[in-house]
């Protein structure tokens, strides 16, 4: 006879859930699955609505009552299908693989049918050989649909396992097996004619059937009262939703007050700071710059000022070369494949005169901005201002490594500088610049080779050289040139003399 | 008695001093390490020999700013 899903409708297949039952699936789904798990189930012939539906109620009575709670779960549904090609072991593993003996939940026991498709009579044949898999025929006599039906039935204690193979596969025959596990695994059943409606589940009697479905279909399809639960339901979430909203804001207002307090803290240290500093200068007697000016005033260094803007000066100054490594220098001189050696004997013979024997120093003029009001020394001009030699003014030869528009290095200096601008001190900020403006680092090549470069060819003719014997004599690399040649020739006509006489 | 200020990269005091005594002793006295710093008497340079001359005969009759700057190297800016 046909299995006939609801009272109104004939669904053929019974996942096919009627519409009015679908609320219903969704409060007996989870009661059933603390019962009953399925794994694996493609065709869902145990895993769907109506056995749900069946079982629910079992479920509940174990749930409700205490001495059964703990043989919850009841068991495990599982189907497959597979298909036999010769090799009995190989289908056998294909069918018992080691996850399933190895499961977790043995304690549970599994209900596992098996749909052979191909090679069945072969299958069957090596099946019954098999003494792990004893057919118990009671059980087969059963559940067998046909006389064309293979069927076997077969437990396996130590995976506490059901096999049911089976030559075709069939909600039918699922709803049955279904029917014999009350017997089977001695369910405790909820009401006495329960065992009356797994029967009519199985498919033998069809009205007690109805009789399960019918009073639930109705009082989901009928009456207003089936609207309750959905409304209860439905204020609490509204409830939870208003609630967990003043939550929100009451956390974002909090937030946002705790940020405020945050920034006024941030703008009250920023008051007193500035109090600081204004204290500090209104009581400073003079003022930092007022000394500061003083002294530059005073400063021999200094050749010219310039104000660039309301917070930035620019300085041209004078200075000797005083520090420098004189070892790194003899090294230059001893090195023949030194850069030293592509200028004249003339040239060489000054240098050594002023780093070696000290007869000479050399000035050189350095040009740098000084901002007073973040505290640092910068570049005495943006790049693009103007050409290169519009920057100094010919005071002395350029500062090897203060060059406008190439280098503005003035290395270790640097932090002390800034710092000591930074803090106010201008005077001590000033005197690192100017030492650092008496510096030449020997070990920096490029800049070296730039600064002799320069002084023999472009800026020769500026004032370069001061004698430290007579300081009055300055002299320019040119007419240190002059002056060697003429005392070379004068020399050259002493020693021709000697000769002579 | 001449005043004398004292500046250091850390540090700045103003001391009274008899103008007959040595660069070195005052520098000593307020705790200058000379030997790693440039001395730099009101804008010049000391040349070697100076710290042991006294401040009159450097020319000082009555104040001036006696300022020892690190010694440090410059090199190219990347």
């Amino acid at each position: 006879m046909q299995f006939i899903s609801s009272p109104d409708k004939g669904l053929l297949v019974p996942y096919e859930l009627p519409y009015e039952l679908k609320e219903f699936f969704d409060e007996i789904f989870p009661v059933y699955r603390i019962g009953f798990s399925c794994p694996s189930d493609t065709n869902r012939y145990f895993e769907n609505w109506q056995t749900m539906l069946l079982l629910c109620p079992l479920v509940n009575h174990y749930l409700n009552t205490p001495d059964l709670q703990d043989r919850i779960p009841l068991a495990v549904f599982r189907t497959a299908e597979k298909n036999h090609y010769g090799d009995y072991w190989s289908t056998m593993y294909s069918i018992c693989n080691s996850h399933i003996e190895r499961r977790p939940n043995k304690h549970v026991p599994l209900i596992y049918m098996v749909g052979i498709n191909r090679g069945k009579t072969e299958f069957f044949e090596q099946l019954d050989a098999d003494a792990t898999y004893v057919d118990q025929k009671g059980i087969s006599v059963l559940l067998q649909e046909d006389r064309f039906h293979k069927i076997r039935f077969c437990y396996r204690e130590d995976i506490n396992t059901y096999f049911i193979f089976t030559s075709k596969m069939s909600h039918h025959l699922a709803r049955k097996i279904i029917a014999i596990l009350p017997g089977l695994l001695k369910w405790e059943l909820p009401t006495p004619d329960y065992l009356d409606i797994i029967k009519a589940f199985s498919g033998t009697d069809a009205d007690l059937w109805y009789k399960l479905l019918s009073p639930i279909y109705k009082k989901l399809t009928t009456g207003l009262e089936r609207f309750r639960a959905r409304l209860e339901r439905f204020a609490q979430d509204l409830n939870t939703r208003s609630i967990r909203i003043h939550q929100d804001n009451i956390a974002k207002y909090q937030n946002n007050i705790n940020d405020y307090l945050t920034q006024i803290d941030i703008w009250y240290q920023e008051i007193r700071k500035n109090q600081q500093q204004l204290f500090a200068l209104e009581n400073m007697k003079g003022g930092e710059f007022q000394d500061f000016t003083e002294y530059i005033l005073k400063h021999p260094a200094v050749k010219s000022i310039e104000v660039v803007d309301d917070r930035r000066l620019r300085f041209w100054v004078v200075t000797p070369l005083l520090y420098y490594d004189v070892d790194a220098f003899k090294v230059m001189e001893r090195n023949k494949e030194s850069p030293l050696y592509k200028y004249p004997e003339f040239f060489r013979d000054m240098l050594h005169k002023v780093f070696i024997d000290g007869k000479y120093t050399i000035y050189t003029e350095s040009v740098f901005m000084i901002d007073f009001h973040d505290g640092h020394v910068a570049p005495s001009h943006h790049h693009h201002e103007g050409s290169q030699e519009a920057y100094t003014k010919g005071y002395a030869v350029w500062q090897p490594h203060i060059v406008p528009q190439i280098y503005h290095c003035w290395g270790n200096n640097l932090p002390y500088i800034n710092n000591a601008l930074k803090n106010r001190k201008y005077i001590e900020g000033w005197e690192q610049i100017i030492a650092a403006t008496q510096n030449i680092n020997f070990t920096d090549t490029i800049v070296v080779r730039d600064f002799w470069k320069r002084i023999y060819d472009q800026q020769k003719d500026l004032f370069c050289i001061q004698d430290n014997e007579n300081p009055e004599i300055q002299l320019s690399v040119q007419d240190y040139q002059k002056l060697y040649e003429q005392v070379l020739t004068s020399e050259q006509r002493t020693c021709l003399g000697g000769k002579e006489i | 008695m001449i005043q004398v200020t004292i500046g250091t990269n850390t540090n700045r005091t103003k001391v009274n001093v008899d103008p007959n005594r040595t660069l070195r002793s005052v520098l000593e006295e307020n705790e200058v390490n000379y030997s790693v710093a440039a001395v730099h008497l009101d804008g010049v340079s000391l040349k070697p020999g100076d710290l042991d001359k006294t401040f009159t005969d450097l020319g000082i009759a009555e104040s001036c700013y006696l300022i020892a700057v690190i010694k440090a190297d410059n090199s190219t800016v990347a």
